[in-house]
């Protein structure tokens, strides 16, 4: 729990930058996968991974609440801190990481249990409502949050797996909000879903940035266009480019990003 | 003027009709191979169906009592029953002809008698019982006195058992004998209910040894044992256990739980044991196999939120995989069910009449009586043996069907 303590002292020190990666070098086995990647993230903002296949912005975001772990030949060197405090430290729960670093997948991957089961996992499991009625108030609040209450709310009951696709990843994002995450990683929410399904999903990650830091990978230039503050530009493991979304895409400085972004690699 | 052929006809692809041919021939190979096994099993069914269902039925005579033989001898049934045996067969005459009479009656039957007297009404001369006649009767009897069953029986039996046919006094009831008695030298008083009972006794020591241990082994093993030589290494001596002879299995129960432990020689918990050490890495594979089925998503879910590796598996992984793991465990205790050579060698082939109360107590198996009684000499054993196979197959349907249906149970569920 010393990380939860040290909130407050942490926010001071870095201001806004709620994650900060210094000289992140990640590799599977002998295969070097990232090199020296330098980012910070702001908090409640938007910021965008882009990048062509491969280049490692998805094992990027999964080093943040570190379930590259899962992954036994995983390398991690430098440095990632959340608030200032190192999350790869000797003391780091991963469970109370993942507490606060939530995550939604890139494809759909409710429980196959019911709806009010997948949200009120959980809170369940971290104690967070007292009884069943603070249970039933998350979760309401969690599906009105990812908007998918009015569709689910007479059909609580229902399996998670009989919703449509865009619902199922809302359903996963309400089940990630459900335990007050500050922090949301993305990978490539929408990929498996349709356009319309792609921009409830957007909307609703507009909504979610005054509450939530979010991070998210995604191939599409244009959903990085019109969901992020800040976008981060990869190729092949290095992080070419950072900055405000606005300025690399109107205005990159790097070749290789001007390129991606005008579709002649990728 | 030739006819044109279609643009889109199979004839205008080089090669498709080879392909076509070859499809075809591979449907008819397949429905021949169906056909053939479903023949044989057929044949093998219907054969010990039609040879072990007399075991379920046995034939009773009716005898006349009269009140001067019950006064004279009411307190012993067994003499009582032979004396009974020379008041309806007046014929039999001098010593031979006295065993001849005696050999017309089943052994048990003067046990049967006394449960009859118990129960008689004193109100009138006559009374009419009826009892179990001995196994050459019920044989021939059961043959419709062909032949060649009555060639065991000596010319006077013949001639009174040709009576009794003609005078309706013999019946079929049903054996219930056979399903609840142990076993028995004489045939009709043999029954499987011992056997069914060790088997039963012995599959519950094994479901409970090896699905608690093979499940968490397999959990293990899966989901927590780090990926390096050693589990790799126990890995591959597990799928090496799975293919040792059953027999070998039963060598080091005899050694190990017989020798080093002391274990009561043929008990139940013995060979559940031994039954467990072979069914055992059939479990741990199966159930590795469901749990490496479910979707690596399930797991990232959990994880991402927070979950512990243990509330993961627990809570979301093990849910799905239960049905399968279940699956293959109702298939290892069939094969559990059927097997007899470990349990020869741990003296579960002994001659054994009671059937067992616990655990402890000498008990055999059903795959074993049938061993046993396919052994004996005696021709109503032949009958007797095709019954116990025929037992022992209801058991595994049984046990098959409550697998299925589980599974469809477990399953349905989302």
């Amino acid at each position: 729990m010393s990380i939860l303590k040290k909130v407050e002292i942490g926010e001071e020190l870095v201001l806004n930058k709620k994650i900060i990666a210094k000289n992140v070098c990640v590799s599977y086995g002998e295969l070097q996968v990232l090199h020296n990647v330098n980012l910070e993230i702001s908090s409640n903002r938007v910021t965008a991974l882009i990048g062509p296949s491969g280049c490692g912005k998805t094992t990027f975001l999964r080093c943040l609440n570190r379930m590259n772990d899962l992954i036994p030949s995983c390398r991690l060197k430098g440095s990632i801190t959340l608030d200032g405090f190192d999350i790869y430290d000797k003391s780091v729960d991963v469970e109370v990481l993942r507490r606060r670093v939530g995550m939604v997948f890139q494809k759909p991957n409710p429980f196959p249990k019911s709806i009010y089961e997948n949200v009120a996992y959980g809170p369940r499991i971290h104690g967070l409502a007292k009884d069943k009625a603070a249970l039933d108030v998350a979760v309401e609040k969690s599906l009105r949050r990812a908007g998918l209450w009015d569709e689910v709310k007479d059909r609580l009951d229902a399996p998670g797996t009989s919703l449509s696709g865009g619902q199922q990843q809302r359903l996963c994002i309400a089940r990630a909000i459900a335990i007050e995450p500050e922090i949301i990683l993305m990978d490539e929410p929408c990929s498996a879903l349709d356009p319309i399904a792609t921009a409830r999903i957007e909307e609703l990650i507009h909504e979610l940035k005054e509450r939530y830091t979010i991070i998210i990978v995604t191939h599409s230039m244009q959903q990085a266009a019109r969901v992020s503050d800040y976008t981060a530009f990869f190729h092949l493991g290095d992080l070419v480019e950072k900055g405000e979304t606005a300025t690399i895409f109107t205005n990159p400085k790097d070749e290789r990003t001007e390129a991606y972004i005008t579709g002649r690699i990728g | 003027m030739t006819k044109q052929t279609h643009p889109l006809a199979r004839a205008t692809l080089p090669g498709l009709e080879a392909r076509y041919r070859a499809e075809i021939r591979f449907k008819y190979i397949g429905l021949v191979a169906v056909a053939f096994s479903l023949v044989f099993l057929f044949f093998l069914i219907g054969g010990i169906a039609i040879k072990g269902v007399g075991a379920f039925f046995k034939t009773d005579v009716q005898l006349e009592i009269t009140k001067e033989l019950i006064a004279e001898h009411g307190s012993d049934s067994y003499t009582l029953l032979r004396e009974t045996l020379l008041y309806n067969l007046p014929e039999a005459k001098g010593r031979l002809g006295h065993k001849d009479a005696y050999k017309m009656i089943a052994a048990g039957a003067d046990d049967e008698l006394e449960k009859v007297m118990a129960n008689l009404g004193e109100t009138s001369d006559i009374f009419k019982v009826w009892l179990p006649v001995s196994d050459t009767i019920d044989m021939a009897y059961k043959a419709d006195l062909a032949e060649d069953m009555l060639g065991t029986l000596t010319a006077s039996q013949q001639k009174w058992l040709q009576s009794w046919a003609d005078n309706g006094r013999l019946r079929m009831s049903f054996n219930w004998n056979f399903l609840t008695k142990g076993d028995s030298r004489d045939p009709e008083r043999a029954g499987i209910g011992g056997a069914f009972l060790g088997s039963v006794m012995s599959l519950l020591v094994c479901l409970i040894l090896s699905f608690i241990v093979g499940i968490f082994a397999a959990i293990y093993l899966e989901e927590f044992a780090p990926k390096n030589k050693l589990t790799a290494f126990l890995e591959v001596n597990i799928n090496n256990l799975a293919t040792v002879p059953s027999i070998i299995f039963g060598l080091l129960g005899l050694a190990v739980f017989l020798n080093l432990f002391g274990l009561p020689r043929s008990s139940a918990i013995v060979g559940g044991m031994v039954l467990s050490l072979m069914t055992l890495p059939t479990i741990i594979i199966t159930s590795r196999v469901s749990l490496q089925a479910v979707p690596p998503s399930i797991r990232e879910a959990a994880l991402g939120l927070g979950a512990s590796q243990i509330q993961a598996v627990f809570h979301h992984v093990l849910p799905l995989a239960i049905p399968g793991m279940l699956t293959g465990t109702i298939l290892g205790m069939a094969r559990a069910l059927g097997e007899t050579a470990p349990l020869l060698m741990i003296g579960m082939v002994a001659f054994i009449v009671d059937p067992p109360l616990g655990f402890m107590d000498p008990a055999t198996a059903l795959p074993v009586q049938v061993f046993l009684w396919s052994d004996s000499p005696e021709r109503a054993f032949a009958e007797k043996t095709s019954g116990a196979i025929l037992v022992l197959l209801v058991f595994l349907l049984f046990m098959n069907l409550t697998a299925i249906l589980l599974r469809k149970k477990l399953e349905k569920k989302w």
